[in-house]
């Protein structure tokens, strides 16, 4: 022991060399800068491009604006983008509740399937209406012997519902899960009714909730460029416009001009997601939650009749549509017959594998990237408290909300000059991904941080750990569920998004999503299918693995969980203030 | 000196902070810094661990001044009231986090020398279990474990006990003493209980407000209290001001009261404790409170007359 009693002395010299403090200077540098630069820089952009007209300040495009083919433009998306995101949001509370009233295991069961569901690029659902509903369709055409145009306005509205359930139900039933159920069994006492108990005590309590998931999908509903172009018809929409903008006429300045318009809704739906956030957040201590189920509680027979009848439907529909989809992979329609061919297969290896593969290298990257990013931001923020880091972190937040299309035509705007000429490389569709999700990472890394005794870093600082070494030995370990929350959130965006790298990814670095894209509104829907099915196999698969990790992760949790409770419900008692 | 703190200063605001510390401490002592939350002692810990820098002073180690060294380089390691157990590792792999980065030793072998302080603080059997299906004081004693693992020249212990359950803290303050003195650990304990910092120390420093107000041993500062805060703060006491100006201390154990329909005092109201007896006596000008030992003095009733016989008093 007398050995290792002064080693002190001879390091205390080596300290005034230390890199570690200038490493992290170095770090915090870094994420400061990459968030200004590819989050802040393109949406400044592209707000400047819209008031510029070659090269002057200029309103026209504003100004044009008002013209009455715009008016109608503008119309149509709010009337289209509102019918679908009411009754999304309405169709998703009945899952939602039938989903918290049942059986855990029924309910756990469907809220998986609702995990799966949500997995699927955008619009594929319009292969299926187009191949089952459609003029040729095997439904209406074959069975039934109808010849049913399903292009316009109520195609858009049935496939941007559709799609938006799965997503919503799962927000809906966090929400759901944090009432404190002390207050369902407090108005039961009191002498309400389960019908009274619904509508005083647990709607009210989600309501911050309802109102983000609505207007949440009324910003990505008035964005979606995807399905009005595909099942659109003449009926056409803002968000399409923009993009026909962009892609066939190339007339920027317009185009920014039109996703300008998308953004005051996605500010109102970020107002509600921060309101829902903090009442998550500032649950009281000693609240407890239990599943609706444990608690003795039923609906009356109507409601949960109509509930589950919902649900079920629902179901039904995401069968058809998968289904339908791996079936159009590998046949094809002659004349209302489906015949088995490997046409599609075949067109697909010879040319898309390529894309393929750099989707999912872009992907994985992007994955990786954001989630080190957004918790890294999260650990300065509100591990350290730098000062000025909270107004990093809310520029991180804006992507989240901000419309793909606007987010997508940022970076076109920012990076298509020298010195940052990055327009066709793999980078930008990286940095795209990487940044448009890293709010996610974010977020779990601060959900996370709430749970970890704030004196760890100080502890392991005073067992020798440098601060970078804190964070390979400890925030990094401790972090592994955020991380991979974030990786896999991440990654099957990229996967499978097309609004924002739409105009990225040129053939020079072209992603499968894309692709997908152009297939479809191709009419190309046999080989459109089978990248769909593809890119949903991979992320499923990828999905599943990492739910199921996660999984046992918490299982080991409850221990470690109570012990931390413990300490910190004794933290306040014993009256002691936090460290900064 | 091992630890000398001269003039160490770290303010948050007017009442919040340290301010102007001064302190030497020996090899092997036991210090306790003890005061109400809030009156700095905690924070006096943490800029000794290195984890604040301070507005003025300096931290002096043997003669080499420490002040700007961060807590990786410090020979000081703190158990944290929360214990701070880094909860993705075991109880082993916990121990050895220092061994391998504050002594640099090869990562095979700190979980070897590990083992021996799992010995020293009486873990055996537990090395592989996860931190968080410890008790609070099997905790307690990881945490112990860690901070010696260092080979710290001194151990700080911020409210050690303060988690525990009463009979559990009696015995780990019993553990703790005789740790300290087996090892010869130099310990800096902060602590607002006043009967760990008697039953603990060999210099108690009582602070109040971020200033010292007495250093001393624990017998100096019980029975020689330097003012009615000090004596207030530690164990019971009556506190008399005097027409001088004076201020007289008597603590409760040292009157003794005897039933005498003539005395000068009446029993206004009584507790009884089992192993003693609180009653409060007044005789009109001053009341005091008296703690009776034993069953001798467990058989009063509430407006009986006494005779009060102070055994000791301090004039402060």
């Amino acid at each position: 022991m007398e050995a290792c009693k002064d080693i002190w002395r001879e390091r205390r010299l080596k300290n005034l060399l230390s890199p570690d403090s200038l490493i992290e200077k170095g770090l915090i540098l870094l994420i400061v800068v990459t968030i200004l630069l590819f989050i802040l820089f393109p949406i400044i952009m592209v707000i400047s491009t819209s008031f510029y007209q070659q090269g002057v300040i200029d309103f026209g495009n504003y100004r044009n604006l008002l013209s009455s083919a715009n008016l109608e433009l503008i119309r149509n998306s709010v009337f289209v983008a509102t019918l679908s995101s009411l009754l999304g949001t309405f169709f998703a509370l009945c899952v939602a509740l039938y989903v918290f009233f049942q059986k855990r295991k029924v309910g756990e069961l469907i809220y998986r399937s609702l995990m799966i569901t949500m997995i699927s690029p955008p619009f594929i659902s319009a292969i299926a209406l187009i191949m089952l509903f459609g003029r040729r369709g095997l439904i209406t055409h074959g069975i039934l012997g109808l010849s049913v145009n399903p292009y316009g306005w109520q195609g858009i509205v049935l496939l941007q519902t559709l799609s938006q359930i799965s997503l919503a139900s799962i927000m809906l039933i966090s929400a759901l899960n944090a009432i404190d159920s002390r207050l369902i069994q407090a108005s039961r006492d009191l002498g309400a009714n389960p019908t009274q108990t619904l509508s005083r005590v647990i709607l009210p309590s989600i309501f911050p909730a309802i109102m983000s998931v609505l207007f949440l999908f009324f910003t990505m509903n008035m964005a979606d460029f995807g399905t009005p172009i595909i099942i659109g018809g003449s009926f056409n929409v803002l968000a399409a416009e923009a993009y026909l903008k962009t892609f066939s006429a190339a007339d920027i300045g317009k185009a920014a001009t039109l996703s300008v318009l998308l953004i005051p809704p996605a500010i109102v739906a970020f107002y509600f997601y921060r309101k829902n956030v903090g009442k998550i957040n500032t649950l009281s201590e000693g609240a407890r939650t239990l599943k609706g189920a444990e608690l003795n509680f039923r609906l009356p027979v109507i409601i949960r009749v109509f509930i589950g009848l919902v649900t079920g439907a629902f179901f039904f529909s995401m069968v058809l549509k998968y289904g339908n989809i791996f079936l159009s992979a590998i046949t094809t329609n002659v004349s209302g017959e489906l015949v088995f061919t490997w046409e599609h297969i075949e067109r697909f290896h010879y040319r898309y594998v390529d894309a393929f593969y750099r989707t999912l290298r872009m992907s994985v990257m992007a994955g990786l990237l954001s989630s080190v990013v957004g918790i890294l931001l999260s650990y300065y923020t509100h591990r350290l408290k730098l000062p000025l880091m909270k107004s990093v972190e809310f520029v991180a937040s804006l992507p989240y909300i901000i419309p793909g299309l606007f987010f997508g035509l940022g970076y076109i705007v920012a990076f298509h000059n020298e010195p940052l000429l990055l327009t066709g490389t793999m980078t930008i569709l990286i940095l795209n991904c990487t940044f448009r999700h890293i709010s996610v990472g974010n977020k779990a890394a601060n959900a996370a941080f709430e749970n970890i005794d704030g004196k760890l870093e100080m502890a392991a600082r005073d067992l020798g750990t440098s601060r970078v070494g804190v964070l390979a030995t400890i925030i990094f370990p401790l972090l592994k569920s955020s991380f991979l929350v974030s990786f896999i959130n991440t990654f099957t965006k990229s996967m499978t998004t097309v609004g924002p790298i739409i105009f990225l990814a040129t053939p020079r670095n072209m992603v499968s999503s894309v692709l997908m894209f152009h297939d479809i509104t191709n009419g190309r829907y046999g080989l459109g299918a089978v990248v769909a099915t593809v890119l949903i196999f991979i992320t499923v698969s990828v999905n599943l693995v990492a739910i199921r990790f996660l999984s046992k992760e918490k299982e080991e949790k409850p221990a470690a969980e109570r012990s931390l409770r413990k300490e910190r419900g004794e933290k306040y008692a014993a009256g002691a203030k936090g460290f900064n | 000196m091992l630890l000398e703190l001269k003039g160490l200063t770290k303010l948050f605001d007017e009442y919040n902070g340290v301010r102007d510390l001064n302190l030497k401490v020996a090899e092997g002592e036991f210090i306790t810094l003890l005061g109400p939350s809030g009156c700095g002692k905690t924070t006096a810990l943490n800029l000794i661990g290195g984890f604040l820098k301070p507005d003025r002073g300096e931290i002096i180690m043997e003669d080499v001044p420490i002040t700007d060294l961060p807590p990786e380089k410090r020979p000081i390691s703190t158990v944290f009231q929360s214990y701070a157990l880094f909860p993705h590792l075991n109880v082993l792999e916990n121990i050895a986090y220092g061994i391998r980065f504050y002594r640099k030793v090869k990562k095979k072998k700190t979980l070897e020398m590990a083992g021996e302080y799992i010995k020293i603080v009486g873990l055996e059997g537990y090395e592989s279990y996860k931190v968080g299906n410890l008790s609070g004081g099997q905790q307690q004693r990881v945490a112990l474990a860690r901070a010696m693992a260092t080979n710290p020249r001194i151990l700080l212990l911020d409210e050690p006990l303060s988690n525990l359950d009463a009979s559990l803290r009696h015995r780990l303050r019993e553990e703790i003493r005789n740790l300290q003195q087996r090892m010869g650990i130099t310990m800096i304990f902060v602590t607002h209980d006043q009967s760990e910092a008697l039953s603990l120390s060999d210099w108690i420093v009582v602070m109040d407000k971020g200033n010292v107000i007495q250093v001393g041993t624990p017998k100096e500062i019980y029975f020689h209290p330097k003012s009615d805060y000090v004596a207030s703060f530690i164990g019971k006491s009556n506190i008399i001001k005097e027409h001088q100006g004076e201020t007289l201390i008597i603590r409760p154990e040292d009157i003794k009261v005897d039933l005498d329909s003539n005395g000068d005092y009446r029993i206004d109201s009584l507790t009884f404790l089992g192993q003693h007896t609180e009653l409060k006596i007044s005789n009109g000008e001053v009341s005091l409170e008296v703690i009776a030992p034993g069953k001798e003095n467990s058989d009063f009733n509430k407006g009986d007359r006494v005779k009060a016989t102070i055994t000791h008093k301090i004039k402060i």
